[in-house]
């Protein structure tokens, strides 16, 4: 591998340290992740996934080990943390809860204006920044962001954050509590921009069927500790890790994994439905 | 004698109210009842008016044409709407938006307060619903360390507290992991099998495979009605709603496209795994004589 984009070297992270309620949230943990890649962190509730991420643009500063971005040394004490935050853009849960403007364009301008550029750049950029997400500019720059559905609203969170044209993009639960269409439809604009704006993506899930889609590279965290690493293909075949840690498989896999319980020969490495529909034609003979 | 519905919703009509001259209209002359004990799925996308039925079920929001009646009820009885809301209970999409107190017991018992129950009495249903919703060893937690599985079935037992017939839940696995969702189906199926009337509002069509019947919404009307088999049976029709179907189904009808023993409308995943098993025996049954 070239140089990683994301470099996590030992990373531990302990809250109310000294105190009672004292709580490792992270335990030396080491990922890396190459330039362009789409990487997927799951894990149970607690397991250290959001303390992790928020690493990644400098909320939390490294207590021990190191996280290096883009070869800046997020422990730094002098590291310009506006340069830090251009390259890496945060998209929390539920971001739709973080509109502020009351127009759909001055929201997403909001970044590029503060950042000093003029005029008619962030008017380029915040046209660029909406046409990637989906939502026609000329339509909707001039809306109200609260009549908005909750699937737009959380795109125009999203295209507030791709407006700072960062190099990595890091999602909290991209899509929990949208429907299914709005769901599909963010997660095929978040594909596009991985793989035509080979823009860096980093996202935090427990939608399985959303990781098996997305992902080139699962980690699995438990207990503050990267756990396992592998393809999507990798993890959920290994429904003893997947168990051992509390972690959902997707529903296709689910009955792969009870077929296999009954002493069937199946590959439960498949996790389409597609796929598991072939696995139980061979089953058949056809 | 057929039984008398728990809830009625008579030709009900919403708009929400943009501006002075200005509405959205949400819901149009929507008729529906549910009975006793029933098991009720509402599913349809976001903006079809699923949420907003869903509060007028107890009240939350009143029609502005038509009637919702509880137990004889109407909604519209603004001095009555204690007694509605302690028939019918609603569980809300965000776990967090719904613990008010500091401790998990009190956060239980706060409805009870608010209609003056004795400590006593008090005790008892506390006991009652933190036991059903299998959360009595965190009676003396603070909520805010509990992960949202676990806060959203301390909302339902705030709610049991109060003893209602009907338990409403908007969207109350969405923001939950497989685990957290596992959770609280259990505590649901649990609780319907005692007799509890459940309507819930979801976009995960496994959970609706455990309704009775599933009513399908689209543009503030209901489109279509059926039990989930019936329902999920129409794939090409969902399609065009823009709403999923169970991996089951899915699987069961590419299987049968190919093979067309294979019985197409399973809902559950255990079913496909029954008819596997049928049609493997068949066949070495076959090869073997």
């Amino acid at each position: 591998m070239t140089q990683p984009i994301v470099n996590v070297e030992n990373l531990s992270h302990v809250y109310m340290h000294g105190t009672p309620l004292e709580h490792r949230a992270l335990d030396q943990v080491s990922i890396q992740v190459a330039e362009g890649e789409c990487l997927a962190i799951i894990g149970h509730t607690g397991s250290g996934k959001s303390t992790l991420i928020q690493h990644f643009n400098g909320l939390i500063r490294p207590q021990s080990g190191t996280v290096i971005i883009n070869g800046m040394d997020v422990s730094s004490p002098k590291i310009d943390i506006r340069t830090l935050r251009r390259q890496v853009g945060l998209v929390f849960q539920n971001p739709e809860d973080q509109l502020f403007e009351k127009l759909v364009g001055d929201d997403v301008a909001y970044g590029p204006f503060r950042m000093g550029l003029p005029l008619e750049e962030v008017r380029r950029r915040v046209q660029w920044a909406m046409d990637l997400v989906g939502l026609s500019f000329q339509e909707m720059k001039d809306r109200p962001t609260f009549a908005l559905s909750g699937g737009q609203k959380r795109k125009v969170a999203l295209a507030g954050v791709l407006s700072l044209q960062p190099k990595v993009l890091v999602l909290d639960e991209p899509t929990a509590g949208l429907d299914p269409r709005s769901r599909h439809e963010l997660l095929e604009r978040i594909r596009r921009l991985n793989r035509e704006e080979k823009l860096t993506v980093i996202f935090v899930s427990h939608n399985m069927e959303e990781v098996a889609k997305l992902a080139d590279r699962v980690y699995v965290m438990a207990n503050g500790k990267s756990v396992c690493e592998g393809t999507p293909r990798q993890i959920f075949g290994n429904q003893e890790l997947l168990r051992q840690h509390h972690i959902g498989t997707p529903e296709s896999v689910d009955i792969l994994y009870r077929l296999r319980e009954q002493g069937y020969s199946i590959d439960a490495s498949a996790f389409l439905p597609e796929e598991t529909a072939m696995e139980i034609l061979k089953l058949m003979n056809r | 004698m057929t039984p008398q519905p728990i809830i009625r919703v008579e030709n009900v009509s919403f708009a929400y109210q943009v501006n002075q001259d200005q509405q959205i209209p949400v819901l149009q002359n929507v008729s529906l009842e549910v009975f006793p004990g029933e098991y009720v799925a509402i599913i349809g996308h976001n903006g079809s008016g699923k949420s907003t039925l869903s509060k007028h079920l107890n009240g939350i929001l009143t029609p502005n044409d038509g009637d919702v009646i509880v137990n004889g009820i109407n909604t519209r009885e603004k001095q009555r709407i204690h007694e509605v809301r302690s028939r019918v209970g609603m569980v809300f999409q965000h776990p967090d938006n719904q613990i008010v107190a500091t401790i998990v017991e009190d956060d239980v018992a706060f409805g009870l307060e608010n209609i003056g129950t004795s400590a006593e009495e008090m005790k008892t249903r506390v006991d009652f619903a933190l036991e059903a919703v299998g959360m009595s060893a965190f009676r003396h937690r603070p909520p805010h360390h509990l992960s949202g599985g676990q806060k959203q079935r301390i909302a339902i037992a705030g709610i049991l507290a109060m003893k209602p017939q009907c338990l409403v839940m908007d969207e109350a696995t969405s923001m939950l992991d497989s685990y957290g969702r596992q959770d609280i189906l259990a505590v649901v199926r649990k609780l319907h099998r005692e007799g509890m009337t459940i309507v819930t509002v979801t976009h995960h069509m496994s959970e609706v495979a455990e309704a009775d019947r599933v009513i399908v919404m689209e543009g503030g009307k209901i489109v279509l009605e059926g039990t989930p088999r019936e329902v999920f049976s129409h794939q090409e029709r969902l399609r065009e709603l823009h709403l999923d179907v169970p991996d089951a189904s899915r699987i069961a009808h590419l299987v049968h496209s190919e093979y067309h023993e294979f019985t197409p409308d399973l809902i559950h995943n255990a079913e496909v795994v029954a008819e596997v098993n049928r049609l493997y025996v068949r066949q070495a049954e076959a090869s073997g004589s």
